[in-house]
C-alpha cells in the first residue's frame, strides 16, 4: 500500500518537475539563511557566516540530488534516457535499423491483420441488444454410430421445450430458405427466411417501418405478411416510404408489406437474408415429431448462464426420450451460444492463419534478436567498462533492451499501418469465404493488439540477447580488446539458426501439404463427371402447384424443350446436387429381415430424381436399370441404390428385384422395388466419406416437388446455354426464380474453396518465412565467418586450402540446419491437428512432402551460407594474423 | 554490506525527526536539524543536508505532512508536521530501541568480561 503510494507521489513527481524544483530551492536557501543568521548571532563576520553555513550543510548539490532520487522516479528518467540514447545509436547505423523495423513490422503487421479478422469474426458482440442472452438450440443426435450435436429440430419437441423450460424468456423457430419474389417482368430470387414472431422479440431490434411480424400470424390464412430488409427494400422498391400496406407478389402470392427493418439488422446473423415471413405449421407437422426441419434461438432469463439452461434442457430432453422412445431415443438437446454459432466454420482456417503469423512473428523477432545481439557483441568492450565503472547487470540488460524497445515501437506502428494493406489483400483474396455484413476493421481492440504484440516483439529481441551479453566476464572482455567474443554468444547465435530454420520449415510443410493436397482434390475422381455439365436451381412459387402432377408437368414439359435445345445431350433433375447441398440420411427397412436396434436401422440419402438425371451427371449404370420416364405415380414405386447401399445392406446379393420400404417400423412406408444399381459419389464433397443413397422417382413423391436443380449434358460450352434456359423457364412461369447457375466445375471448386484459401496464404507466409529465415541464416553464418577470421588464417597458414575453408563453413551451417529440421519436424505433428480438416487424399504425414520441405530448406542453407563460406575462403592468412 | 549500514543511520535519523516533531509540534526543516542537533551535543555529526531526502522519504510514507507557512522571523517557509500514522510509527519505533537496548543490556549481563574493551 504504502509503496503504491509512494510510487504514486513518485510519479506524479515526474510532471511537476519545475514546482518542485523550485520548492526545493526555496526551502534550502531558508535553511542556509536560517543557519549564517544564526551565525552572525555567534559573533561571526558575514562572510565567515555563509561558509560555516554551507559546511554543516554538507553539500547542497548532492542534497538536491539524493532528495531528487527520491522525489521522483529516478528509473522512468533513466529508462527515458536509455531510449534517447538507444534511438541515436540505431540511427547511427540506419541499414540495421531499417532492416530491423521492416522485419518487425512485417511480423506485426501480418498478425495485427489476422487479429482484425478475428477480432470481427470471432471476438466482437453481435449487433443486438444484449448479445450474451442469445442461445440457438439444435437436436443433438446420436445414430449410425455417428453424433451431430447440431441437428434440426421438430415442431412438436420444439413446443414441448417452449412449455416445459424455465431459463429462457422466449424460444422462436425460423427456417432460412429462398423465396420467389416477382417484381415486374422478373421474378428475383431472394434470401429469405419464415420465422415465428417471436424472432424479432428477442433479437431485440425494431423495425425502421411499420411492424414485425406477429405471433398470430404464424396460422395459415393471417400468414401473407412480410417484412422486408433494408437492402432490399432500397433495391427492389426505391425506398418507397409509402411501401408498408402495399402488396407485394412473394411465391405467386399477393403478401402486405407490414415493415421494413433499419440498415444493418441481419437475421439469422451473419446471414443476408432480405425478406421474413411468417412460419406457419400445419396440423400434420405440429403432430410430427420425427421431422427435424426447424432452427431455434432463444433469449436467456436474465443471470441464467447457458451452462445452466444446458441443464434445463437436458432434463427435458430426457423426459421427452422416456415419454416417446421411439422418435427421441437417441436425442438430445444442444444449447450453443449465438456468437460461437456463427464461426463454426470460419474459426478453424483463423485458427491455422494465427498460427502461421505467430510464426512469422517469431521470425522476425528471432532475427532482430541476432542483430541486436551481433550489435551487443560488438559493444562488449564499452559495456566491460560499464561494469568496471559499477554498472549492475540490470543497468547493463536495461542499455540492450532499450535499442530492441525503440526497434519495436517503430516496427510496430509500421505493422499496424502495414496491417491496413495486409488486410486489403488478405480480404481480397477471402471474399468468398467471408461471412456478409460484417465490417473487419480496425478498432480500438486491435490497436491495443498491436501495442501488445511490439511488447511481446521487444521483450523477445531484446531480452534473450541482453540477458546474455550481461553475463560479462569483465577480465576476459577487457583483456580481449575487441577480439573474438565468448563461445557462449556463438553457441547462442547458432541456436536462433536453429530455431529459425525449425520455424520456417513447419510454415513450409504446411503450405506444401496444402499446394499438394489442392493438386489432389483438383483431379479427385467424384463418381460423376463435370466437364460440359450445367446446374441450375429452379424453384416454382411456393404457393401455386399445390398436387405433384401439377409440378411434374411443369418440369416435364421443360425437360422436353430442354433436350431439344441443339446442343444438349441429356438432361435430368434431382433436389439435392451433389456437393452443392445434402439432407441427413433417412433409414429404412429390409421386408424379411429382423428389426436392428434403435441406431443401427438401415440409411441412405433419400433422392428424388427425374429420367436423364445419371446420364446428364454421368454417374454409370452397374446393375439393372435407370430410370425412365414412365416411373411415374400410379406404377409400381422403384428406386435405384448406390454402390455402397448395396454391399452394405445386401452383401453377397444382387440387390436388384429386392425390396425396401421407407419407415421407422416394420411394414410402414410403402414398399419399393430396387430396379438398378449406379456408382458411388462423392455426394458431401471430398472431405466427408462417400455416402449411402437411394434414389427414388421424383414423378412418385407424394408432395409436390418445387425445388430441383437442372442438371444438362452439352457439348457446347455450357455458359452459352443460360439465357436460352432462363427464357423457356419464363415462357413456362413467370414466377418461378432460376438460380445458382453454375458449370457442374465451378460447384466442385467452390467446395474446396477453404483449402484453395488457406493453401494460398500459407504459401505466402511461407514464402515470407523462408525469406526471413534465409536473411537469418546469412546473418549468423556470415557473423560466425568475421569471428572466426583469425582462426580461418590461421588455418589457411597451416596448409588448408580454400576448399576446405568452404566446405568447413558449410559444415557448420549444415550441421545448424539438421538441429533445425529435426526440431521442426516435431513441430509438425502439431500443425497436422491443425490442418487435419484441410489435407485430403494424401496423408498428413506424407512422406513426400515432408523430404522435399526437409531438403527444400536444406539447400536454403546452403545457398545462404555460401556467400559467407566465399568469402572466408578469400581471407588472406596475413591479413587475418595481423588483424589482432 | 554497506547497505545495511545505511539502513541503520536512515532509521535513527528517522526517529529523531518524528520525536522532535512530536515534541516540538509543526517545524521547518533547519528547526529540526537544529534540535537533533541540540539534543544529541554533537554526538551524532551529520551533514544538516541528508535532512531534506529524509524529508520527502517520510512524507512519502505519509509518517509527515507538509505545508508552506512564514517562520518566526516572518520569511516563507516550509513547515513538516506528524501524521497520527507518524505518531503510531514513532510509538512502535521506540517500543523497537527499548527492547532492543533491553536485549543488548542482557546480553553485555551476561558476558562480561568479553564485553569489557
Amino acid at each position: 500500500m504504502t509503496s503504491l503510494r509512494t510510487l504514486g507521489s513518485r510519479f506524479l513527481a515526474l510532471f511537476r518537475k519545475r514546482r518542485l524544483e523550485e520548492e526545493l530551492d526555496a526551502e534550502l536557501r531558508f535553511h542556509l539563511v536560517m543557519e549564517t543568521e544564526q551565525n552572525l548571532r555567534r559573533g561571526m563576520s558575514p562572510e565567515e557566516a555563509r561558509h560555516a553555513a554551507v559546511r554543516s550543510f554538507g553539500g547542497v548539490e548532492q542534497t538536491k540530488e539524493a532528495w531528487r532520487d527520491r522525489r521522483g522516479l529516478p528509473r522512468v528518467e533513466e529508462w527515458l534516457r536509455d531510449l534517447r540514447f538507444a534511438a541515436r545509436t540505431l540511427a547511427g547505423s540506419p541499414g540495421f535499423a531499417v532492416f530491423a523495423v521492416l522485419s518487425l513490422a512485417l511480423g506485426i503487421g501480418a498478425n495485427t491483420a489476422i487479429f482484425t479478422v478475428v477480432r470481427a469474426l470471432v471476438l466482437r458482440p453481435l449487433p443486438y441488444p444484449e448479445p450474451g442472452g442469445l442461445v440457438k438450440l439444435w437436436e443433438s443426435l446420436t445414430w449410425q454410430g455417428r453424433s451431430n450435436a447440431y441437428g434440426t429440430v421438430s415442431v412438436a419437441n420444439l413446443q414441448d421445450w417452449r412449455e416445459q423450460n424455465q431459463v429462457f424468456e422466449e424460444v422462436a423457430a425460423f427456417r432460412p430458405e429462398g423465396a420467389n419474389l416477382t417484381h415486374g417482368e422478373n421474378t428475383l430470387r431472394v434470401v429469405a427466411t419464415y420465422v415465428e414472431g417471436g424472432v424479432f422479440r428477442i433479437m431485440g431490434v425494431k423495425p425502421l417501418l411499420g411492424r414485425t411480424i406477429l405471433p398470430e400470424e404464424s396460422a395459415a390464412g393471417r400468414d401473407r405478411v412480410a417484412v422486408l430488409s433494408h437492402g432490399l427494400w432500397e433495391r427492389a422498391f426505391g425506398a418507397d416510404p409509402d411501401l408498408v400496406g402495399e402488396k407485394i407478389q412473394i411465391n405467386g402470392a399477393a403478401h402486405t408489406v407490414v415493415g421494413v427493418m433499419p440498415w444493418g439488422f441481419q437475421f439469422p446473423p451473419r446471414t443476408s437474408t432480405e425478406l421474413w415471413t411468417p412460419l406457419v405449421f400445419s396440423a400434420r407437422l405440429q403432430a410430427e415429431r420425427g421431422s427435424h426441419w426447424l432452427e431455434v434461438i432463444a433469449r436467456l432469463k436474465p443471470g441464467v448462464s447457458w451452462r445452466a439452461a444446458q441443464r434445463n434442457m437436458d432434463e427435458i430432453a430426457g423426459r421427452l426420450a422416456r415419454l416417446y422412445p421411439d422418435t427421441n431415443a437417441t436425442r438430445g438437446v444442444t444449447v450453443h451460444p449465438l456468437h460461437l454459432e456463427t464461426v463454426r466454420e470460419t474459426a478453424q482456417i483463423l485458427l491455422v492463419l494465427s498460427g502461421a503469423v505467430g510464426f512469422i512473428l517469431l521470425l522476425a523477432c528471432a532475427n532482430v534478436a541476432h542483430l541486436v545481439l551481433a550489435r551487443a557483441t560488438g559493444r562488449h568492450r564499452e559495456l566491460a567498462v560499464r561494469v568496471a565503472l559499477g554498472a549492475g547487470r540490470w543497468r547493463v540488460v536495461r542499455l540492450l533492451l532499450a535499442e530492441s524497445v525503440v526497434l519495436a515501437a517503430a516496427g510496430g506502428t509500421a505493422g499496424f499501418f502495414a496491417a491496413r494493406w495486409f488486410l486489403d489483400a488478405l480480404l481480397a483474396l477471402a471474399r468468398e469465404q467471408m461471412p456478409e455484413g460484417i465490417p473487419v476493421e480496425a478498432d480500438a481492440a486491435v490497436l491495443w493488439f498491436c501495442v501488445i504484440a511490439s511488447l511481446f516483439a521487444a521483450t523477445l529481441a531484446g531480452l534473450i540477447p541482453a540477458l546474455r551479453v550481461s553475463q560479462i566476464d569483465l577480465g576476459a572482455a577487457l583483456k580481449d580488446a575487441g577480439g573474438p567474443a565468448g563461445t557462449a554468444l556463438r553457441r547462442n547465435r547458432s541456436l536462433l539458426m536453429v530455431w529459425e530454420v525449425a520455424l520456417a520449415l513447419v510454415l513450409a510443410i504446411g503450405a506444401l501439404l496444402l499446394i499438394r493436397s489442392l493438386r489432389v482434390l483438383n483431379r479427385f475422381d467424384h463418381g460423376f463427371q463435370t466437364e460440359r455439365v450445367l446446374t441450375m436451381k429452379l424453384a416454382l412459387p411456393e404457393i401455386r402447384y399445390a398436387t405433384p402432377a401439377e409440378a411434374i408437368a411443369f418440369h416435364e414439359g421443360l425437360l422436353e424443350e430442354v433436350r431439344a435445345i441443339p446442343g444438349v445431350s441429356s438432361a435430368g433433375l434431382i433436389n439435392y446436387l451433389p456437393i452443392q447441398s445434402w439432407r441427413e440420411t433417412r433409414s429404412f427397412t429390409i421386408p424379411g429381415r429382423e428389426t436392428p436396434p434403435p441406431g443401427h436401422e438401415p440409411a441412405a440419402g433419400l433422392r428424388r430424381v427425374s429420367a436423364g438425371y445419371f446420364e446428364a451427371m454421368g454417374i454409370p449404370l452397374l446393375a439393372g436399370r435407370y430410370l425412365r420416364r414412365d416411373d411415374a405415380a400410379g406404377r409400381q414405386p422403384v428406386a435405384l441404390i448406390s454402390r455402397l447401399t448395396a454391399e452394405r445392406y445386401f452383401p453377397g446379393e444382387n440387390p436388384v428385384g429386392r425390396s425396401i420400404r421407407y419407415g421407422l417400423k416394420p411394414g410402414e412406408g410403402e414398399l419399393t422395388t430396387i430396379v438398378g444399381m449406379v456408382g458411388d459419389i462423392r455426394e458431401r464433397g471430398v472431405y466427408r466419406p462417400v455416402p449411402t443413397v437411394v434414389y427414388l422417382p421424383y414423378g412418385q413423391a407424394d408432395w409436390p416437388q418445387k425445388f430441383m436443380s437442372l442438371v444438362l449434358r452439352a457439348s457446347v460450352e455450357p455458359g452459352t446455354l443460360t439465357s436460352t434456359l432462363r427464357q423457356l423457364v419464363r415462357k413456362r412461369d413467370p414466377e418461378a426464380a432460376v438460380f445458382l447457375v453454375k458449370t457442374m466445375e465451378q460447384v466442385v471448386s467452390e467446395s474446396v474453396a477453404g483449402t484453395r484459401l488457406l493453401s494460398r496464404l500459407l504459401t505466402i507466409f511461407s514464402l515470407l518465412a523462408l525469406a526471413l529465415a534465409a536473411v537469418g541464416v546469412y546473418g549468423v553464418m556470415s557473423y560466425l565467418v568475421t569471428q572466426r577470421t583469425h582462426e580461418i588464417g590461421v588455418r589457411m597458414a597451416l596448409g588448408a586450402g580454400r576448399r576446405e575453408v568452404v566446405r568447413m563453413v558449410l559444415a557448420r551451417g549444415l550441421r545448424n540446419a539438421i538441429s533445425g529440421t529435426a526440431l521442426g519436424l516435431m513441430w509438425t505433428g502439431l500443425m497436422s491437428v491443425a490442418l487435419r480438416r484441410f489435407v485430403i487424399g494424401i496423408g498428413a504425414i506424407d512422406p513426400w512432402t515432408y523430404l522435399s520441405a526437409v531438403l527444400g530448406i536444406l539447400a536454403l542453407v546452403v545457398v545462404a551460407s555460401g556467400w559467407p563460406a566465399w568469402r572466408a575462403s578469400r581471407v588472406d592468412p596475413l591479413i587475418a594474423l595481423h588483424n589482432e | 554490506m554497506p547497505d545495511a549500514k545505511a539502513d541503520l543511520l536512515q532509521g535513527t535519523l528517522d526517529l529523531l525527526v518524528l520525536k522532535t516533531l512530536e515534541t516540538l509540534g509543526p517545524l521547518h526543516g533547519w528547526g529540526i536539524a537544529r534540535r537533533i542537533e541540540q539534543v544529541s551535543e554533537d554526538a551524532l555529526r551529520m551533514n544538516q543536508g541528508t535532512l531534506y531526502p529524509a524529508l520527502v522519504r517520510l512524507e512519502q510514507r505519509r509518517w509527515i505532512k507538509s505545508r508552506w507557512g512564514f517562520s518566526e522571523n516572518n520569511r516563507r517557509a516550509r513547515f513538516y508536521a506528524l501524521t497520527p500514522k507518524g505518531l503510531r510509527q514513532l510509538r512502535a519505533e521506540e517500543e523497537r530501541w527499548e527492547r532492543m537496548s533491553a536485549i543488548i543490556g542482557r546480553i553485555r549481563q551476561a558476558f562480561p568480561q568479553e564485553s569489557a574493551p
